[in-house]
């Protein structure tokens, strides 16, 4: 069977430390200004403050990027097919082929993904991460790849790699001895606006 | 998963002062860092950092990071130009020895070093300076000096338990800390507790990111602390729920404490001063009990008021009579340089030329500035500042601002134009890990890592030691015999001449290059089986005749942090933030984006009363200072308490700290620390 890429985040475990941001940002050369992957505070009014009223506070962290929806709205709105499903069932985008109309980030509604409005400043000077991460010009827009690069080279997204509290897995959704796999069995899982009907490959454990 | 064919990989330690002191992989490429990983082979951090780590690239090259000798003219102006290093070596070096010809001593010359990096090369600092002679010192330590001493005076020792072992425990006390934000890498091992069952409790006055993650979280009142560790004491020895034969055979002034608890000590003052009722102290009494084994964790926060060192007294008893001191599971942590004890410390231990005789002048570094001004006979003249930003971190920045400006020469060692800078008149850049050898033990986990030099240093930077080589050589070619610190040298073999056959076996190894092929973990001396300690009586020292010397209580008896003053109603508290280590990192555009740091946390009822929201500014004052900072409206900190984390404000919250000090740490650190947690301010909307 077709591989079904897919990750599970364990919001119990989660601390909201945005290790997962940064090392996403210094994995894929991200520029300036531009996030993959945030987190984000739950029902809290702004960043890292609780919800509720004490004692019954609630603080739970919830790291966004793109949910690799297997029903795509992004898929769908492009008009020139730079975004697309790849047979390992990642949303993926070419970047020599976006015209940036930016269609696919008003159709995404989990703001998942960043337009290069200008040309893409970097801080260090030069480009940084792993090689064989794609270069996106100005214009273009972007966004998560499960990290493509170190995954197709046999390897594991970078955030999953570098998350202290051991919240991220990833893995084959449609591979039932697969750790992603086992944890959506054991656990209760939820994903993102489900009513939206995208079926987002992103799952978290509550 | 790396893709090492493409780099050339290289092993590197986070040197910030953080309980983690991270193993990292750098990855380089046409000589320029690229990226960074964990180290896998760290069997602490187990290939992980945190978000600051993954940030050294941009903090190598940050446009702003200086890496060239600059000079500024006049201090303060902001006017920096380049010079070169040899103009800047002959500047110092002429400095020294003029002010040496003028006094006929060196006790003008004033250093203050702190911990902006732990490495032990980076103590060439203060080798140089004793090689030089006898000098004036800052003496002390800004944040845990009243921990350790009450520690000292408790157990005479400070040994702690290997904190991987913290995963076994049955319940974990996590006691005034934030390890999710401040001691990353611990979490997976309190997590791993948890998951085999380990109930976690966390006491706090905030909701932290730790405590939003606790089964219990105790919102005890700011520097309560000792009064609920008593409280929960009495309960326990009520029900006869303590370790008795322990007690007996162990304890020295037992039989007083039991009946101070018993007869003299009221719940009614516990409840008020640590602002817990009776079914919080019974609840924690019964995990500390039924869920054995117990890790109990001290930060550092709590030791951080005028009764801090009474409060870490009083938890270490507690914990003596709940039997969790470590001698069989759990155990009780705070920070300890058992591994630091272990190294030769080469770069820091050098004597003054031959012939040279007298002692140093130490001022304490809670009082710095005044210190600075006072000193007289001579008076301090030339003043150098490295691995520490004192304008931004220490107390009455005010009066050290005021110090600096009176110098003739004051010389900063760092990377970035801090707050300090601005009152320094050379400015010399030194390298990141990645540019220089070093070997940094953690004061926390029992790993050794080692740090090699990964590319060239950026622009002209060196290293603290290349700095101290260079100057020796300098003075002793302007005055022969002046310095006695080497002229030069090899980082890689100052790193070997830290190693010993002690720490080679504790290692396993027998060459410290084996840890280029990873790091390895010191086998410590075991601690089980018959108790001991290191206190003049040879027993856990409830009475401790140290303490009663020190002018204090000889027993950990209840102790109220200070009240705040009528016109002062808030207690203003300053811990540590999440995107920066002290003052450190928080220029960086990839930590920094979004924060809004710095602001002024204020709880819903006060804001209420003060008609204030979100976003609004107001003045934070008192009688010492203010400044203005926006709102943030949350139910993360208590009424009657504000929260500002510290670092943020370039030293401006600073000038409002209470010039009051911790009640110990003279014995520990060399002087008792700034009660930064006894800050007292009045809001006023603008
Ligand atoms: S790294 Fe892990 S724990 Fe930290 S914010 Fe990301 S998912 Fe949460
Ligand atoms: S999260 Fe957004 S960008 Fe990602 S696949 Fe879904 S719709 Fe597309
Ligand atoms: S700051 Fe601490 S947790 Fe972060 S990389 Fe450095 S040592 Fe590790």
């Amino acid at each position: 069977m077709a591989k079904k890429y897919g990750m599970v985040i364990d919001l119990k475990r989660c601390i909201g430390c945005h290790t997962c941001a940064i090392a996403c940002k210094l994995e894929n050369n991200v520029p300036m200004g531009l996030f993959w992957n945030r987190v984000l505070t739950r029902g809290g009014p702004g960043l890292d403050i609780p919800e509720g009223s004490y004692p019954y506070l609630k603080r739970e962290y919830l790291p966004v990027a793109c949910q690799h929806c297997e029903n795509a709205p992004c898929v769908k709105v492009c008009p020139v097919g730079a975004t697309y499903k790849d047979p390992d069932g990642r949303v993926l985008i070419n970047y020599d082929r976006c015209i940036g109309c930016r269609y696919c980030m008003t159709a995404c509604p989990y703001n998942a993904r960043v337009f290069n409005w200008q040309e893409p400043l970097r801080i260090p000077g030069h480009s940084y991460g792993s090689q064989g991460v794609p270069d996106r010009k100005r214009g273009v827009v972007e966004k998560c790849s499960f990290c493509q690069q170190l995954v197709d080279a046999g390897g594991e997204p970078f955030c999953v790699t570098c998350c202290p509290a051991r919240a991220r897995k990833f893995g084959d959704l449609n591979d039932p001895e697969s750790e992603v796999s086992r944890l959506l069995r054991e656990r209760p899982a939820e994903r993102l606006l489900e009513d939206r009907g995208t079926r987002p490959q992103v799952y978290y454990l509550r | 998963m790396v893709l090492e064919k493409e780099y050339q990989v290289y092993r590197n330690v986070c040197p910030r002062n953080c309980f983690c002191t991270c193993s990292m992989l750098s990855y380089v490429r046409h000589g320029r860092l690229e990226k960074v990983a964990g180290d896998p082979l760290h069997g602490f951090t187990r290939g992980r950092l945190c978000a600051k780590g993954y940030a050294y690239v941009q903090r190598v090259y940050a446009p702003e990071r200086v890496v060239f000798p600059l000079r500024q003219e006049p201090r303060g102006s902001g006017n920096w130009r380049r010079i070169s290093w040899t103009e800047a070596l002959d500047i110092i070096a002429r400095k020294i020895l003029e002010i040496k010809g003028r006094y006929g001593s060196l006790w003008p010359i004033a250093l203050y070093v702190h911990y902006g990096h732990l490495g032990l090369l980076h103590l060439a600092v203060e080798g140089f300076f004793d090689a030089l002679g006898f000098i004036t010192k800052i003496q002390g330590n800004l944040c845990w000096s009243a921990g350790l001493e009450a520690n000292l005076l408790d157990m005479g020792s400070n040994l702690q338990p290997d904190p991987e072992t913290m995963a076994k425990a049955r319940s974990i006390i996590i006691w005034g800390a934030n390890p999710a934000w401040t001691a990353l890498h611990q979490m997976h091992f309190i997590d791993v507790a948890r998951r085999l069952g380990a109930l976690v409790v966390v006491i706090d006055p905030l909701i932290t990111a730790t405590a939003a993650q606790a089964d219990l979280h105790i919102q005890v009142n700011p520097g309560g602390d000792g009064a609920l560790a008593l409280g929960v004491a009495k309960y326990l020895v009520e029900r006869g729920w303590y370790e008795e034969d322990f007690a007996k055979k162990y304890i020295l002034g037992w039989e007083e404490f039991r009946s101070y608890l018993q007869n003299e000590l009221k719940y009614t003052d516990i409840y008020r001063v640590a602002g817990v009722d009776q079914a919080r102290i019974e609840e924690l009494a019964k995990i500390l009990v039924e869920h054995r084994p117990v890790a109990l964790w001290k930060g550092m926060g709590l030791q951080r008021y005028t009764n801090g060192g009474q409060n870490i007294r009083a938890i270490n008893a507690l914990a003596a009579l709940a039997g969790c001191l470590g001698f069989s599971g759990g155990g009780l942590y705070y920070a300890s340089l058992q591994t630091w004890d272990l190294f030769n410390f080469h770069a820091r231990n050098w004597s003054p030329p031959p012939g040279v005789k007298g002692e140093h002048r130490y001022l304490p570094i809670t009082r710095a500035g005044e210190g600075l001004l006072a000193a007289q006979e001579p008076p301090v003249k030339f003043l150098w500042i490295a691995r520490a930003n004192p304008l931004s971190q220490a107390p009455d920045p005010a009066a050290l601002q005021q110090a600096m400006s009176n110098m003739e020469l004051v010389v900063l060692v760092d990377q970035f134009l801090t707050s300090t800078s601005q009152y320094a008149d050379l400015f010399l850049p030194c390298t990141t890990q990645f540019e220089e050898w070093e070997i940094i033990p953690s004061y926390w986990h029992w790993w050794v890592a080692i740090n090699q030099q990964a590319i060239s240093p950026v622009g002209e930077s060196k290293s603290d030691l290349e700095i101290a080589w260079n100057l020796s050589a300098r003075l002793n070619e302007l005055s022969p015999g002046s310095c006695n610190f080497p002229t030069g040298g090899d980082e890689e073999e100052w790193v070997a001449a830290e190693f010993n056959p002690y720490v080679y076996q504790l290692l396993g190894i027998k060459d410290y290059r084996e840890l280029l092929q990873g790091p390895r973990k010191l086998k410590m001396p075991e601690r089980g089986g018959e108790p001991s300690f290191a206190t003049p009586s040879r027993k856990y020292e409830l009475f401790s005749a140290k303490a009663r010397q020190a002018g204090l209580p000889a027993l950990p008896v209840l102790a109220s942090p200070l009240s705040p003053p009528p016109p002062y109603p808030f207690r203003l508290l300053t811990p540590h933030l999440q995107g920066g280590n002290n003052s450190q990192f928080l220029n960086l555009p990839w930590l920094m984006s979004g924060s809004r740091e710095p602001v002024l946390r204020v709880h819903p009822a006060i804001a209420d009363k003060l008609s204030l929201k979100s976003g609004d500014l107001v003045r934070v004052y008192n009688d010492r200072g203010e400044l203005v900072l926006s709102v943030l409206v949350t139910q993360r900190v208590p009424p009657q308490v504000v929260v500002c984390y510290q670092g943020g404000t370039g030293g401006k919250i600073n000038r409002l700290l209470g010039g009051v000090e911790t009640d110990l740490g003279k014995e520990g650190a060399g002087a008792p620390a700034p009660a930064y947690f006894e800050t007292f301010v009045n809001i006023a909307r603008i």
